[in-house]
């Protein structure tokens, strides 16, 4: 069976130091509990950006008095350059609309590999405002669109172009002046497949071509807000200061279709979580926490207490998670004031202590010791790939040998009755509507003999059934003959069994499953903050909240913007 | 019409279930096709031909049981006239595997897409001998039907052919047509109820 291995940068462990297991964090409340963390992939990208100081440029800058046109904005690494094509549209307002299934936008986007030329810019003109119905070619890395915050934009060109700082309480309150809506990469509607990409060391770790392509996004939009305001307001006008602009990230409105690829990926999904496992073991690992660590911890404390002070949502259930972590960050601070042994483990101390605390406030208290973490946890941010996705059938093994990979690795299938209609709840869909993800009800709704293949728990439950039902010194292959719907899911342990923390173990089909908890663990591990759940199906979040635009990237705190405050 | 290779295989795997095929027979379908890229092939005709085989019940499965897997075997279709090579693939490849250190040969009785059925293959190891009874994979030009093709093992099979085209690929847009309407066919149709289910239901924007 062939899997790469990928190795670590060395490290032992101690006796007593362990990661965390996988039948306690690859549970669907577990991970929709998610934060942001130090190896979070914007926050690499930003890392990156600093370290080989990355030089920004508006190319092309041929918008309108109200904004619209088009506009390249490029970025030069050191080895390649790469642009943001944009193009900006006037929308009606009925139009606008976060989902999948819209017509039009504000604003879209490609990520171009190298400056685009003038025929470029025409045939992209013909394309990109048409998003899925367009057709794109190697050149284009990324194609994106996003729709202007009606709350914010507006007000801010208002403000800015008499003169006037915004409203800080309505910047504090939305945090975006746009919203992407859509962000694809990996070779959707002809652009550029990953493989082309992936040697370049500066996007061989996962989704740094999105999170560019956001990044640039980000500083679009202020430049567009000013631009705006400057032609409203002209000598009058002003522009945004350093810390609003820094503090104004990009909104996102995640839905269904994130999810399967998080079940289609188990490599990379065990990556992600080894890595972060490994990076946390490192800083519990610490015997003992210097003055300055001791210092970054009461002031993390303080800094996210204030962050998750400034976090409100109207979804009851997760504003009821965030009072309960505002009231535990309150007792870690006097804990940590009156018991932390800072010369005796002091690190793994804090997160036994956390273990009272809920699954937001665990993972929270995660996220801030990931902070402590430093250069092994910034290092572990930058491998975040897989070199080959392996994964070839075996049919040499035997029945036999199959099932004792199922009940060694899937032991946790038992958790699931799959005698009952609830197991078999949901089933997870593209529509004919612009091939929208959905969710569907299996008892009242048609088309679930069409459901993705992410059915993994079910399939492979009744795997075993049949598996148990026919000698097992015989080859896989023979049980296959009779029996091809299972190729696929026999793959699949053969494979998944080799990663601890590849399978989600939960069942994705099954009453009481929340798609919002595979959208925030992914979300979460792309940087974003400020979950706001609008349904079980989909969220809004903001990217690079706090992180610095291209003229700050030089400054001292570049890379110290976890948990962002508002601007005073 | 360029296309990226994520797409081919994406099209490919799912418009292979939408005509009945297991999601495994769509997913090795997909990166036969690759293959077939790779070699320099335009993969749509033979993708839509194959599919349009299937679904018209010209090209079928194999019959093949577990004792049709030792090292001298011949395989025919079940009951049409010629085998699909959509669903010998697959099968072609564990036979292989059970065999690959034995002195052995398998026989395939009127396949209908021979140079499809060699994409499947780890290609860079396994001689498909041209001539009236089978085919030569370093033969660009050849493009014929129902053939029997033989297959000998040699060398080493465990090394699988990862080569991708990089920049994608150039497809017949005619043929590709035809892939995308039996792409079309796994993805449901909307109405009012099945909106509420999908992202973004009841948003108004207050963004």
């Amino acid at each position: 069976m062939g899997t790469a291995k990928e190795t670590w940068p060395s490290k032992t462990w101690p006796q007593g130091i362990h990661l965390r297991p996988a039948d306690q964090l690859m549970r669907l409340d577990r991970m929709g509990a998610a934060y942001p963390t130090r190896l979070s992939f914007s926050r690499a990208l930003v890392r990156r950006m600093v370290k080989e100081r990355w030089q920004f440029d508006r190319f092309l800058f041929d918008l309108d008095s109200d904004g619209f046109g088009k506009a390249v904005l490029t970025v030069i690494t050191g080895r390649r350059t790469y642009s943001l094509v944009a193009f900006s549209h006037y929308l009606d307002a009925k139009q606008r609309t976060d989902r999948v299934i819209a017509e039009a936008w504000d604003a879209t986007f490609n990520l171009f590999d190298g400056v685009p030329t003038d025929d470029d810019l025409i045939r992209l003109a013909a394309n990109t405002p048409k998003q899925e119905a367009g057709r794109f070619t190697a050149k284009e890395l990324v194609l994106a669109r996003a729709n202007k915050s009606m709350r914010l934009f507006d007000h801010v060109v208002t403000s800015l172009a008499k003169g006037k700082t915004p409203s800080l309480d309505l910047i504090g309150k939305v945090g975006y002046l746009m919203r992407t809506t859509a962000v694809y990469g990996n070779g959707k509607f002809g652009c550029s497949d990953r493989v082309r990409i992936a040697d370049r060391e500066e996007f061989r770790s996962a989704f740094q071509l999105e999170m560019l392509c956001v990044y640039l996004i980000r500083w679009f939009t202020i430049e567009l807000v000013e631009h705006v305001a400057r032609c409203r307001g002209g000598t009058t006008a002003t522009g945004l200061n350093d810390e609003i602009k820094r503090y104004l990230g990009i909104g996102n409105a995640t839905g269904l279709g994130m999810a399967p690829f998080l079940v289609s990926h188990p490599a990379l999904l065990h990556r992600w979580v080894e890595a972060k496992e490994h990076a946390l073991a490192e800083v519990l690992d610490r015997p003992i926490a210097p003055v300055l660590e001791q210092h970054q911890w009461t002031t993390l404390l303080q800094r996210a207490k204030h962050h998750l002070l400034e976090w409100h949502v109207d979804n009851i259930l997760q504003q009821q998670r965030i009072d309960c972590v505002r009231e535990e960050l309150d007792r870690m601070a006097a804990w940590t004031e009156q018991h932390c042994p800072w010369q005796d483990h002091p690190w793994a101390a804090l997160l036994h202590r956390a273990q009272s605390f809920s699954l937001e406030g665990q993972e929270l208290t995660t996220a801030l010791l990931l902070e402590i973490g430093g250069s092994y946890a910034d290092t572990l941010a930058d491998q975040l790939f897989i070199q080959h996705e392996q994964k070839q059938l075996d049919v040499t093994m035997t029945v036999g040998e199959l099932l004792t990979l199922i009940n060694t690795h899937y032991r946790w299938l038992k958790r699931i009755d799959f005698d009952t209609d609830n197991a078999h709840r949901f089933f997870w869909y593209y529509s004919q509507e612009k091939f929208e993800p959905r969710l569907g009800e299996r008892t009242s709704m048609p088309g679930s003999d069409l459901e993705m293949p992410i059915t993994i728990a079910r399939d492979i439950h009744w795997l075993r059934i049949d598996l148990q039902r026919v000698e097992a010194s015989r080859p896989l292959a023979h049980f296959l003959i009779s029996r091809p719907h299972y190729r696929h899911v026999a793959e699949r342990v053969q494979w998944v069994s080799q990663l601890e923390y590849g399978e989600i173990r939960d069942n994705l089909i099954g009453e009481g499953m929340r798609p919002i908890d595979l959208l925030r663990f992914k979300l979460a591990f792309f940087g974003a903050s400020k979950f706001d759940p609008k349904s079980d199906l989909w969220t809004r979040i903001a990217l690079f909240q706090g992180a610095p635009p291209p003229e700050q990237l030089t400054s001292p705190a570049a890379d110290d913007w976890a948990f962002p405050l508002q601007p005073r | 019409m360029h296309l990226s290779i994520s797409e081919l295989n994406l099209y490919a795997q799912r418009a292979a279930f939408a005509i009945g095929l297991p999601w495994g027979y769509g997913a090795a379908f997909g990166q036969a096709l690759t293959r077939l890229a790779a070699f320099g092939h335009d993969p749509a005709p033979a993708a839509a031909t194959a599919l349009t085989n299937i679904a018209s019940g010209e090209a079928g499965p194999i019959a093949v049981a577990h004792t049709d897997f030792v090292k001298q075997s011949h395989w025919t279709p079940v009951s049409q006239q010629v085998a699909s090579a959509i669903w010998a693939g697959p099968l072609v490849n564990d036979w292989l595997a059970l065999n690959a250190h034995i002195d052995s040969s398998l026989q395939i009785e009127t396949i209908d897409l021979p140079l499809l059925l060699a994409a499947y293959l780890p290609s860079s190891l396994v001689t498909v001998e041209p001539g009236s009874t089978s085919l030569a994979l370093a033969n660009r030009d050849i493009n014929v039907e129902h053939l029997t093709v033989v297959v000998k093992p040699g060398g080493n099979l465990t090394a699988p052919n990862r080569s991708k085209p990089r920049d994608g690929v150039e497809v017949n847009t005619r043929d590709w047509r035809v892939i995308e309407k039996f792409f079309t066919r796994c993805n449901i149709p909307t109405n009012a109820s099945s909106r509420q289910w999908g992202a973004g239901a009841g948003c108004i924007d207050l963004g």
